[in-house]
């Protein structure tokens, strides 16, 4: 029965990220332990998360996404937790708009938004192995509502130009394990590796010769398929939790965020 | 999950909030009739509809335990309390009773295991303390105070103080009201139309 | 607004039943003293004696002593009483308006909110609460700074955050769990204009609002300003949202006005009464928990 409702959240997370497209910069993972109470409590948490990874096409390009994000889960089953989130995200991609030839010049080189909502929804299981030890497994996927756009304008050889850059349909998945160790005073310490595919659409306005990104309409696809993770969750006073991790796969990503379970 | 500092924070709280209560016979007299109250309530032999004639007549044997009518009465008429001949008085004492009874003992009947805190007492005289409770439903919390005197050896209540409203002068402004309006034979005439009537 | 009201019906949570014996029975003796000193009672000649005592008193059930009836003493000589009493010049018209109100409850209020509790189940309703409580957090933290409240206006402050942050915008209310305890101020700007001195004035009982006083008026009038939905839109969806948000109080609390009602043998000067005390207190008490031994301010015997 309790396979019956992972297989049943599985699948409506893939169908919603495969139907509607859109999702990128998952955020932490968080501990491999819901920190929702097991079965039937809620958690509510607030938190902040800066990603870094690399993204290419034919190109590879550094991108960084600052996001706040606010998060709700429900623990189920014992050891089991559902979790969503809704955020603002920004996106920066360097050196989107660096001219490759000289006889083009661009305003500046990086492609700049920010404020668009996204959300994330997860789900993870948590097997307790010992007392202070055990093991984890989580899917989480997230999605953008809205797309990223940032104009440039330049002179290119000799005549000025003005392009606009979209990045649409941002979406990741990231399915891992972890290992959680309980150490003194309730902290959870946790580390473990991962597998994400991340993809965003190239749209350019316009075809501007030294700007690979505007040859037309490409895929920007992550680099490197698999990465690790760290964290610590520790709690705070009065019910609350600290939760700082961090991110590396092609390049360091961490955050960290306050969490509340009733 | 153990967190040793915040038991010492703990241990220094409930120390800090059992410190003033020094929890005397005022509170003790107060708690132990509202146990013997919850427990008629809980009883699971009396449940169902036959039973409550009985449950009725246990919590009637409490209140006079725990109340005392005639200082209830004496201050929910004030000076009006004068104005009424002895036997009326005696009267008033009863009916008064009477109509509280009908009032509330539906409401009581229908306690479910609310959570009832014991807060603080305080005495205001050698033979006056007021005790503070709080009652915790399920969407909120109620702050009940209980106003006791020391008569003939025991600590009763004259006084109940909800959410800052008292009893006594709730109903001693009304009583003022209709006595400015109406003699005292009037009064036990609407009083017992309010017993017989609803 | 009503929870005054709400107080006033709670009586009957507390009152360990109540008594006396059903008027044509006359019960077992009971245990206190009432049975020995009940016979002298009848036997005692008393020479006005008004008429009779109703057939349904009989001897077993009057309580206490004799002495217990004698005349008292002014209660209120000698010493200062803080009386909680306010002027109803305007009675007629305020019973009036009460009738309305009651009417109000019964005809149109009640039933509609019987309806919408049973569409909806207690917890959504309570969270509803909940919201809207979060929401009037500019009306409690402005009145506690205009008190100079500080330690109050922080708690708010503190109960907002972590109500909207980690309470899903308000809708679950952790700030008041045990573990957090930040404590709701109850605090208004008619209670403000009460605290530096602003006499209650008379009484008013105006339609659909209820009880108040000119003060209070004024008060609920700048509160007004203070609650953000004004600022989201025209009037009509202010009004619309504070009629709702009446509705899912008043689900939950079907049945005590009822029993208010019961209890009271006026209920127009029961409601106003209750009125009276619970400004008067909540003016004393700043907003905050009384301090023990308080409370004799309204009466001291």
């Amino acid at each position: 029965m309790h396979t019956k409702t992972l297989k049943a959240i599985v699948i409506s997370i893939v169908i919603m990220l495969t139907i509607q497209g859109t999702a990128a910069a998952s955020g932490p993972f968080g501990p491999p332990q819901p920190v929702s109470r097991p079965a039937g409590g809620l958690h509510t948490g607030f938190g902040y998360w800066l990603q870094e990874d690399k993204l290419k096409n034919n190109e590879e390009y550094i991108s960084r996404q600052q996001q706040i994000y606010s998060e709700l889960g429900y623990g189920f089953q014992k050891n089991w937790d559902l979790y969503a989130r809704i955020g603002l995200s920004g996106l920066k991609l360097f050196d989107a708009f660096s001219p490759t030839t000289t006889a083009t010049t661009t305003s500046k080189n990086d492609f700049s938004e920010n404020w668009k909502f996204f959300s994330t929804l997860g789900v993870k299981g948590f097997y307790p192995v010992r007392p202070a030890f055990g093991i984890g497994a989580f899917i989480q996927g997230t999605y953008y509502f809205s797309d990223f756009t940032d104009n440039v304008t330049g002179i290119q050889s000799g005549a000025p130009f003005m392009a606009e850059l979209g990045l649409k349909n941002l979406w990741d998945v990231n399915v891992g394990i972890g290992f959680q160790a309980t150490i003194p005073w309730g902290i959870n310490l946790y580390i473990g590796p991962y597998l994400y595919y991340a993809e965003a659409k190239v749209s350019p306005s316009a075809n501007i010769t030294g700007l690979a990104l505007t040859s037309g309409e490409t895929i920007l696809r992550n680099n490197t398929v698999f990465g690790g993770f760290a964290g610590i969750d520790a709690p705070l006073s009065r019910g609350f939790r600290l939760q700082i991790e961090g991110k590396y796969a092609d390049r360091l990503s961490g955050g960290a965020a306050v969490t509340y379970a009733y | 999950m153990r967190r040793p500092f915040n038991a010492l924070l703990t241990i220094l709280m409930i120390l800090l909030f059992t410190l003033p209560a020094y929890a005397g016979v005022p509170m003790n007299t107060v708690q132990a009739n509202v146990n013997k109250v919850l427990d008629v309530l809980r009883d699971p032999k009396l449940k169902g509809e036959s039973a409550k004639e009985i449950k009725k007549k246990k919590l009637r044997a409490i209140y006079e335990q725990m109340f005392d009518d005639v200082e209830l009465g004496k201050r929910t008429l004030a000076r009006n309390w004068n104005r009424l001949t002895v036997p009326q008085r005696q009267e008033f004492v009863i009916l008064f009773r009477q109509v509280l009874e009908k009032a509330y003992i539906d409401k009581i009947l229908a306690y479910t295991n609310e959570k009832i805190v014991y807060e603080r007492e305080s005495m205001v005289s050698g033979t006056q303390a007021e005790i503070q409770t709080k009652i915790v439903t399920s969407s909120k919390e109620i702050p009940i105070t209980y106003k006791v005197i020391l008569k003939g050896g025991s600590w009763k209540v004259y006084d109940v103080i909800v959410e800052n409203v008292s009893l006594v002068l709730n109903y001693r402004t009304q009583f003022n009201d209709i006595l400015a309006k109406n003699n005292p034979e009037q009064l036990l005439e609407i009083l017992r139309k309010k017993v017989k009537g609803q | 607004m009503k929870s005054y009201l709400f107080a006033v019906t709670l009586f009957c949570v507390v009152l360990a039943a109540g008594c006396a014996h059903k008027p044509s029975v006359v019960s077992d003796p009971t245990p206190s003293a009432a049975a020995p000193p009940a016979q002298q009672v009848m036997v005692a000649p008393k020479t006005e004696q008004s008429p009779a005592l109703s057939p349904e008193v009989s001897a077993k059930t009057v309580s206490g002593n004799l002495d217990d009836y004698q005349d008292i003493e002014d209660p209120d000589k000698g010493r200062e009483v803080e009386k909680a009493t306010i002027a109803d010049p305007l009675e007629p018209f305020n019973r009036a308006m009460y009738h309305f109100n009651d009417k109000l409850y019964f005809w149109v209020l009640k039933p509609v909110a019987q309806g919408y509790s049973k569409a909806v189940p207690e917890k959504a309703r309570v969270g509803v609460s909940n919201f809207y409580t979060n929401l009037s957090f500019p009306i409690r933290f402005v009145n506690s700074l205009l008190q100079a409240n500080f330690a109050g206006a922080a708690s708010e402050l503190g109960r907002f955050v972590i109500n909207t942050v980690w309470g899903i915008g308000g809708l679950l209310d952790p700030a008041s769990s045990k573990e957090i305890n930040l404590s709701k101020q109850t605090v208004d700007f008619g209670q403000t204009l009460g605290v530096y001195g602003v006499g209650q004035g008379f009484y008013i009982h105006w339609p659909i609002l209820g009880p108040s006083s000119p003060r209070d008026t004024l008060g609920t009038v700048g509160d007004v300003f203070l609650y953000p939905s004004i600022y989201f839109g025209p009037w009509y969806v202010w009004a619309g949202s504070r009629v709702y948000e009446r509705v899912n109080d008043t689900s939950l609390q079907i049945g005590d006005y009822e029993s208010m009602k019961e209890a009271a043998i006026d209920p127009y000067v029961a409601v106003r009464d209750a009125y009276v005390q619970y400004r008067l207190k909540m003016i004393k008490h700043k907003g905050g928990p009384p301090p023990a031994g308080v409370s004799g301010l309204l009466e001291k015997d």
